[in-house]
C-alpha cells in the first residue's frame, strides 16, 4: 500500500489489513482524503474502478489526478 | 442589468472610431457571457469572408457575468477570433486581474476591428476606450513592454501584451497578461499583431458592481470559499501547482512522452512533477483576482545553462510539452523554455508539440539538415530548443524557424511524405498534454469534438472522466472506466454543456470543481439575475456548443474534421494501457446520435437548433446552404 505524489501526506507506505470483500473505493475512504473521489487506485500497477474487490497480497497505490494546466 | 454592465465597447482601429453595443438583456442569459456571448457576437457581426489576419477580422475580449465577484476562480476572461492556426472559431481563456478591471471601467467586453495605422495601445478608462500610438513598444519582449506600460499608465494598470511572435504573425502567438497569465491557444496574439495592436491596458479605479441579490451573493461567497480552498484539487494546486499530479498521471499513462511514441517514463515522472518543482525552484506562489487557491508558481533557477531570474513558473502543460514530450527530464530547461515562450509570446503547447514532431521527423529522416539550415534536432537537446529553435520560430527566421512557425499541421503539410501521420492535433490545434490512450478514451472523443480543435478544457470531459466531479442533479454520478468507450459519448454530451457554461461564465475549471450544478445556477441568478434552473443553464451550455460548431460550418468545417491523426489512433506502446485500441469511430457515431448532429455536416439538426433558440442560424445553414 502506498500513496503517490501529493497523496503521500494521507496514505502511508506499508501493509494494510482489510475485511474480506473490501473494495478499492472502501480502501480510499479509510484515509480521509478530501474530495477522495479524485483519488485513483492502481492495483498491481493497473488502474481499477472503485468497485474493484481487493484480494490478499494485492499491491495497491493511490494517486491523484488533475487535468489541465 | 445586474452582474454584467450591459455595455460592450467597440473600436475600428483603422478609422479610430469608438462606439458601443448594448445587447438586449435576454441575450446575456441565453449565451451566458464570455466565450458564449463572444460566439454570438461573432456570428452576428463577423465578416465570414475575412481572413483571420486581415483588417476585417473580428477580435473580441469578453468578461463573464461573475467578473469582479470576490469568489475564487470567478474572474477569468475570454479572447475570441477566427484562429490563424486552424481557420476555426477560437476562444481562449485567461486568469489574472484584467476582467475585474474591465468591469470597473464599465464594460463587459471590447470588440475590435480594423488595423491601426501605426503600432498602438488600446487604453481603457472609466467608460471610455481610446487608441494611443506607441511605435516605441513594437519589437519589445513582453516582460519589457509590460514594465514600460506600468511606468506609462501607473502601477495599478492591467496589461494584455503581445510579443515578437504576435508582431510577426506566428499563428500560435499568445497574449500575455501581466507577463504571467496567458490567452494561450489558437494564435489570438497574431490577430492582435495583424491589427498593429501591441497592448490593451486598463487604467481605472475599483468601482462598485450591481448584483441581483447582494445578500445571497455574500452568503454564497462565505459558503463556497472554504469548500473551494479545502478541496483536494485546490490543496494540490496550492502546494505544487498544476504540475502537482504529473507523477500520478504518468502512472496512468496520461502523460505523452517523446512525441506520443510512449506514455510512461518513471524517471521523468519524478524529475518533472510539481513537488520537485517546489523543492528545487519555487520561491513563492502567485494567484488570480480574489482566489484563495493561489496555484501560480514563481520560480528561480540560479545557475547553469538554463538559469532564469525570479518570475513566472511553468504550468503542467508547459512542463510536459518541454519535458516529457521532448524526451527531457531537465526541469530547469522547462523553466527557461517557459520564460522564453512567455517573453516572445508563443503558446507553449503548440510550440513544444511542434518541436517534438520536428524531432521525430528529423530522426526519421523526413526532415533533413537542408530543411533545418544545418541545425540538428535531437531528442532532449534542450540547449538547441531554448537558445535557437524558439527564437527562430518567433522571428520566423531561417528555414527551420519559418517551417516550425506554421505549427505542426502546417509544417507537416509543407513537408509532405506522410509527416502528418505523426502530428497530434485535431483541426490543426495541437493536443494538450493528456494522452487519451492512458488517461481515458473519452478524451479522444472530446479532442475531436471540441469546436476549437484538440482541447481538454472546451468540455469538462477530462474532469468528469477522471472522477474529479459528480453532478447528480443532471444524472452524472462517476462510474466510468477510463480505458473503454462505455458511456463516453453520453458523458461528453453533458461535458460539452458544462464546459461551455464554464468558459462562458469565465470560471476557473480548477476552482469550480468544488461547485455543484445547483450552486452554479445560484451564482448566476444571485449575481446576474439570469433566472436559471439547472435545465435552462445546461440548455444555455448546449446552445453555445452548437453555435460554435455552426460558425465552424460556415468556415467549411464538417464532420470529417472531427477526426484524430494516425498517431492518436495507434494503441499505446508502454505502461498499463499498452495495446488497447480506442474505439474512436464508434464513439463518434454514438456522440453524433446522442447530440442529434448531422453525420456529414457536423452541426446539429435543424429542429435541435430551433429548439435551442438558434432559429436564424438553423435557417441560414439548413435552408439556404447547399
Amino acid at each position: 500500500m502506498t500513496g503517490a505524489g501529493p497523496l503521500r501526506r494521507y496514505v502511508g507506505t506499508g501493509e494494510v489489513e482489510l475485511p474480506r470483500g473490501a473494495t478499492a473505493g472502501e480502501l480510499v475512504s479509510r484515509y480521509g482524503i478530501p474530495g477522495g473521489m479524485q483519488a485513483i487506485v492502481l492495483v498491481g500497477g493497473t488502474r481499477r474502478p472503485p468497485g474493484t474487490v481487493l484480494r490478499d497480497g494485492d499491491v495497491v497505490a493511490i494517486v491523484s489526478l488533475l487535468a489541465g494546466g | 442589468m445586474y452582474g454584467n454592465t450591459g455595455i460592450i465597447a467597440t473600436i475600428d482601429l483603422g478609422a479610430r472610431a469608438v462606439g458601443s453595443i448594448e445587447p438586449e438583456e435576454e441575450l446575456y442569459a441565453r449565451f451566458i457571457g464570455g466565450s458564449g456571448l463572444a460566439a454570438k457576437l461573432f456570428w452576428d457581426r463577423a465578416d465570414f469572408a475575412a481572413e483571420p489576419l486581415s483588417p476585417g477580422a473580428l477580435l473580441l475580449f469578453m468578461n463573464g457575468p461573475l467578473a469582479g465577484v470576490k469568489l475564487s476562480g470567478a474572474s477569468r476572461m475570454c479572447a475570441a477570433a477566427r484562429s490563424p492556426l486552424t481557420g476555426a472559431f477560437a476562444d481562449s481563456s485567461c486568469g489574472g486581474y484584467f476582467a475585474p478591471a474591465l468591469r470597473h471601467a464599465g464594460f463587459d467586453g471590447i470588440v475590435v476591428t480594423g488595423r491601426a495605422e501605426r503600432p498602438s495601445v488600446l487604453v481603457v478608462r472609466q467608460g471610455a476606450v481610446a487608441l494611443e500610438e506607441a511605435p516605441d513598444l513594437w519589437g519589445m519582449g513582453i516582460e519589457e513592454c509590460t514594465a514600460v506600460l506600468r511606468e506609462r499608465y501607473g502601477k495599478r494598470c492591467r496589461t494584455l501584451v503581445i510579443g515578437p511572435a504576435g508582431e510577426n504573425l506566428v499563428p500560435f502567438a499568445c497574449i500575455m497578461h501581466e507577463g504571467h497569465h496567458a490567452f494561450g491557444r489558437c494564435g489570438i496574439g497574431a490577430v492582435m499583431g495583424s491589427k498593429n495592436l501591441k497592448a490593451v491596458v486598463t487604467a481605472v479605479d475599483a468601482a462598485a458592481m450591481s448584483v441581483a441579490d447582494p445578500d445571497r451573493v455574500k452568503e454564497l461567497i462565505r459558503e463556497l470559499t472554504p469548500r473551494i480552498k479545502d478541496h483536494l484539487i485546490s490543496q494540490v494546486l496550492h502546494d505544487f501547482g498544476s504540475p502537482g499530479n504529473l507523477e500520478g498521471h504518468m502512472y496512468t499513462g496520461d502523460v505523452p512522452v517523446k512525441n506520443w511514441t510512449s506514455n510512461f517514463n518513471e524517471e521523468m515522472a519524478e524529475a518533472l512533477t510539481g513537488s520537485t518543482l517546489s523543492d528545487k525552484y519555487l520561491t513563492r506562489t502567485g494567484t488570480c483576482a480574489y482566489c484563495a487557491v493561489a496555484c501560480k508558481r514563481i520560480v528561480k533557477v540560479d545557475e547553469g545553462p538554463f538559469a532564469v531570474p525570479e518570475g513566472p513558473g511553468p504550468e503542467y502543460e508547459t512542463v510536459a510539452a518541454f519535458g516529457t514530450l521532448l524526451d527531457s527530464a531537465d526541469l530547469a530547461a522547462v523553466c527557461k523554455a517557459n520564460r522564453v515562450c512567455n517573453d516572445l509570446g508563443m503558446d507553449t503547447i503548440t510550440a513544444g508539440a511542434t518541436i517534438a514532431w520536428a524531432m521525430e521527423a528529423f530522426e526519421r529522416g523526413n526532415l533533413t539538415a537542408e530543411h533545418t539550415g544545418g541545425t540538428e534536432l535531437l531528442w532532449g537537446d534542450m540547449d538547441t530548443v531554448v537558445h535557437r529553435v524558439l527564437p527562430d520560430m518567433a522571428a520566423r527566421r531561417g528555414p527551420l524557424g519559418e517551417l516550425l512557425s506554421l505549427g505542426s499541421a502546417g509544417a507537416a503539410a509543407a513537408l509532405g511524405g506522410g509527416a502528418i501521420d505523426y502530428t497530434v492535433q485535431c483541426k490543426g490545434l495541437e493536443a494538450p498534454m493528456h494522452d487519451p490512450r492512458g488517461g481515458g478514451h473519452g478524451h479522444a472523443l472530446a479532442y475531436a469534438m471540441s469546436p476549437r480543435g484538440a482541447c481538454h478544457v472546451a468540455t469538462a470531459m477530462h474532469f468528469m472522466e477522471t472522477g474529479a466531479c459528480n453532478y447528480p442533479e443532471i444524472g452524472f454520478e462517476f462510474d466510468l472506466e477510463a480505458l473503454t468507450s462505455e458511456k463516453k459519448p453520453e458523458t461528453l454530451a453533458l461535458a460539452a454543456a458544462i464546459g461551455s457554461i464554464e468558459n462562458s461564465a469565465c470560471l476557473c475549471q480548477y476552482a469550480d470543481r468544488a461547485l455543484t450544478i445547483t450552486e452554479m445556477v445560484e451564482l448566476f441568478n444571485a449575481v446576474a439575475g439570469y433566472g436559471y434552473t439547472p435545465e435552462t443553464m445546461m440548455e444555455a451550455g448546449l446552445r453555445v456548443f452548437h453555435l460554435k460548431r455552426c460558425i465552424n460550418y460556415r468556415f467549411g468545417f464538417t464532420a470529417a474534421d472531427d477526426d484524430l491523426t494516425k498517431r492518436m489512433r495507434e494503441p499505446a506502446r508502454d505502461g498499463d494501457p499498452a495495446g488497447i485500441e480506442i474505439e474512436f469511430d464508434a464513439m463518434k457515431e454514438r456522440f453524433y446520435g446522442v447530440m442529434s448532429m448531422d453525420p456529414q455536416r457536423g452541426i446539429a439538426a435543424a429542429e435541435i437548433l430551433v429548439s435551442l433558440g438558434l432559429r436564424e442560424e438553423s435557417g441560414l445553414l439548413w435552408e439556404k446552404a447547399p
